[in-house]
């Protein structure tokens, strides 16, 4: 009955969760901007240009150089898309050249605007793109607006050049233009975080030629589009929560055998416990995040680029997870030392060696397990965050920054009623409000009700609008990233099991009566 | 002859330390009748503790044999006297030793899982009928140190009683507790002994609380003085 409520209690508050996602529409998502972030000083650099050259004969003459890198091709974007906001009856494409002969690319093209998708090969390292056409009918009159936005998921995979004419953009910096006589202007964006739009004022002027030089810097990620990271936080909590309650419910359980005696050993000592847990949760959390590097180095690296650290690497982590057995080895050997005459008592009453052998591997196993599981659910979230295991690429402090203000949200202190406008703070408050109502109307009391916040603050970010892009990364890393799970907890666990069995051996040589008579 | 439950020929144990030998147990020839109660008296060092660890199976005898229910026990390997202690014997102990993190009525359960013949079910309505007979229903939830020393002996001897044991070994079991409690702990041993028909084995050297045993046998030097 208290199993039926509680199922009802859970999926009413998820699919309210749901309603409010779909609902309540988060954000403008035609209008999300993307953001992208690069290790590298200058990821634009100068290969990346667009001249613009406005004749005075009505028309355009539009040159884009690329720059693509394809760092990682894993066979997930390395399609390029250059959308060109003309449609194929207005411009004139000149030519388009690839420096790579592998790459190949297509021109498609509909009402409203054409676009060259360019498909840069697995195989492939970098490729310079280079597009030209003319337009035919450019805006007539004093004023010419040329918006452009500069775009990309990522520097390292992908580069998108977007072209955004839609009146709604915020011009962070709009630049006038007076052509003076020399040839060219250039100007120089690289304080200023993108994306941006400028535009182009042609007034009073009939100029022969304008060329836009466009030089960027990289901008810091920003983690809003990328729940992930904030899921990973989330769920550090949420595991701890859960097994805890899960622990609990395990020794709550009426039958009493070796597991419950076991566990509730272990519990004699919390301090003790604590520290020997945190003993293993090290070593397992290194194993899970160097696995998964690795698995990441060998997948998205191709085999001449690998220096061959990985395995020194992997020595230095065995040595630390045999390191932490020593120290489950010697918890557990102060423990028999401790309860030497309880465990005479029981072989005296009559327990069979094999009981108390059983006993003590059950208790570093549980030990090495609770360690295991914590340690490597730490590993994915510490690849989450300090990592970027989609691209295998250490993000820089800025990220963690970002993350905590996309996370808690950038709430304006003079306007702080605007936090409401963040989904997150908005979903989070709508879910313990539908949590407190329906519990209340389910247990008609408010108790008890901390670990669902958790639980439901989790789900919210799990269900935020995740972008999908990031979304079929993430998804291409899962299988990897729950089997590097896997074989972190089953390392500390049979190495735990492993000196279990060694102290148990010497447990079972304990002489009955001797301990019995030395009180 | 069947009414004899424990007989012992010429029983010996001799340790030794420091090529000195000591003779805790000494050519002891004797019979424990079935649902008799025996108090065994003596000072420390008589061979008291020796003799009892000796016919329970947890000490092997230098010399002598150890009849049980007409079984020598002395020639039984260690896993098949764990399982002879599990269903034949139990223990009530000087200092209870009880399991400190199980509560009363788990460690009453504990003797009864390890022996695998009941279910849970029936296991934990076993214990928890044996607690109402030793008087502690109301004490089924506590850990032992919750527990004031009679209570303690009081769930140790349930939990000696939940295999429907043979012989009940209780190796100074009033010692820790005062008088008055230990002659109620002797009553209560007493009435198992009438109504459960369990032959009871208590050593002592308190005069008072031997008093109440059907039998008493007084051990000096390893062998027996007056029986």
């Amino acid at each position: 009955m208290v199993k039926i409520r509680k199922v009802v209690f859970v999926s009413v508050i998820v699919l309210i969760l749901l309603l409010f996602q779909r609902g309540f529409s988060l954000t403008d998502t035609n209008n999300t901007p993307y953001y992208f972030y690069s290790a590298s000083e200058n990821p634009f650099s100068a290969d990346n240009q667009i001249f613009i050259l406005v004749s005075n004969k009505s028309f355009a003459y539009v040159k884009m150089s690329l720059h693509i890198k394809a760092r990682y091709p894993s066979g997930i974007g390395h399609i390029v898309t250059v959308p060109i906001p003309y449609p194929l009856n207005e411009i004139f494409i000149i030519n388009v050249t690839l420096s790579n002969k592998m790459a190949k690319y297509q021109v498609n093209s509909n009402q409203n605007e054409t676009e060259v998708e360019v498909e840069v090969l697995p195989s492939l390292n970098e490729a310079y793109l280079q597009i030209t056409y003319i337009v035919n009918k450019i805006y007539q009159g004093d004023e010419f607006k040329f918006k452009f936005k500069l775009s990309s998921t990522a520097t390292e995979l992908v580069l998108n050049v977007l072209f955004e004419n839609k009146t709604n953009w915020v011009d962070r910096k709009s630049f006038e233009v007076i052509p003076k006589a020399s040839k060219e202007t250039c100007f120089v964006v690289a304080e200023e975080a993108m994306p941006f739009t400028f535009t182009v004022v042609l007034s009073n002027v009939m100029p022969k030629t304008i060329t836009l030089f466009l030089k960027t810097q990289a901008a810091p990620l920003k983690i809003e589009n990328i729940p992930l990271y904030g899921m990973g936080f989330a769920l550090v909590p949420c595991i701890f929560i859960t097994t805890s309650k899960l622990i609990r419910g395990l020794a709550a359980k009426r039958k009493i055998g070796v597991t419950k005696i076991a566990y509730r050993n272990i519990l004699r000592q919390p301090i003790r416990f604590f520290l020997t847990i945190i003993g293993i949760v090290i070593p397992s959390t290194i194993l899970t995040i160097a696995l998964t590097q690795m698995e990441i180095s060998e997948q998205l690296l191709s085999a001449y680029n690998l220096s061959g650290i990985e395995w020194p690497l992997l020595l230095v982590l065995i040595i630390t997870i045999v390191t932490g057995c020593f120290q489950v080895a010697n918890t557990i050997f102060s423990s028999v030392l401790e309860r030497i005459k309880e465990i005479g008592v029981m072989k005296a009453i009559g327990f069979r060696n094999s009981f108390i052998t059983k006993m003590i591997i059950t208790e570093s196993v549980l030990i090495g397990c609770i360690a295991g599981v914590i340690g490597a659910i730490l590993g994915v979230s510490i690849l989450m965050i300090s990592y970027n295991p989609v691209y295998g690429a250490l993000l820089s402090n800025d990220v963690v920054a970002y993350m905590m203000s996309s996370i808690f949200g950038e709430v304006d202190i003079m306007k702080p009623w605007t936090f409401i406008e963040n989904p997150w703070y908005r979903n989070c408050i709508l879910a313990v409000c539908v949590l407190v109502i329906v519990h209340f109307i389910v247990y008609s009391k408010v108790e008890s009700i901390s670990s669902s916040i958790v639980t439901i603050i989790f789900f919210t970010i799990l269900l935020r609008p995740v972008d999908p892009f990031f979304l079929k990364l993430f998804l291409q890393i899962v299988p990897f990233l729950v089997f590097n799970i896997f074989i972190a907890v089953l390392f500390s666990v049979s190495l735990s099991a492993i000196t279990g069995f060694l102290i148990s051996k010497k447990a079972t040589e304990i002489d009955t009566a001797k301990v019995m008579e030395y009180e | 002859m069947s009414s004899i439950l424990i007989k012992t020929v010429n029983l010996s144990k001799i340790y030794k330390i420091r090529n000195i030998e000591i003779k805790a147990v000494d050519n002891l020839n004797f019979e424990v009748k079935k649902g008799e109660l025996i108090a065994l008296m003596g000072p420390s060092g008589s061979g008291k503790t020796t003799f009892l660890y000796l016919i329970s199976g947890l000490e092997k005898p230098t010399k002598g044999v150890i009849f049980f229910n007409n079984q020598d026990i002395t020639k039984l390997n260690e896993r098949e006297l764990a399982d002879f202690r599990l269903r034949n014997i139990g223990f009530v102990f000087q200092n209870y030793n009880l399991i400190p993190v199980l509560t009363a009525l788990e460690n009453v359960e504990l003797p009864a899982i390890a022996a695998g013949i009941l279910n849970e079910e029936e296991i934990r309505r076993k214990a928890i009928k044996i607690m109402e007979t030793v008087g502690l229903r109301e004490r089924l939830y506590n850990k032992p140190a919750e527990l004031s020393g009679g209570e303690q002996q009081r769930v140790a001897i349930a939990r000696a009683l939940i295999n429907d044991p043979f012989v009940i070994i209780a190796d100074e079991p009033t010692s820790n507790v005062d008088l008055e409690t230990g002659i109620k702990l002797i009553k209560l041993l007493l009435e198992l002994n009438r109504k459960k028909g369990v032959t009871i084995i208590i050593s002592t050297h308190d005069p008072v609380i031997a008093e109440q045993a059907d039998r008493i046998v007084k051990i000096r030097n390893g062998q027996i003085a007056v029986s």
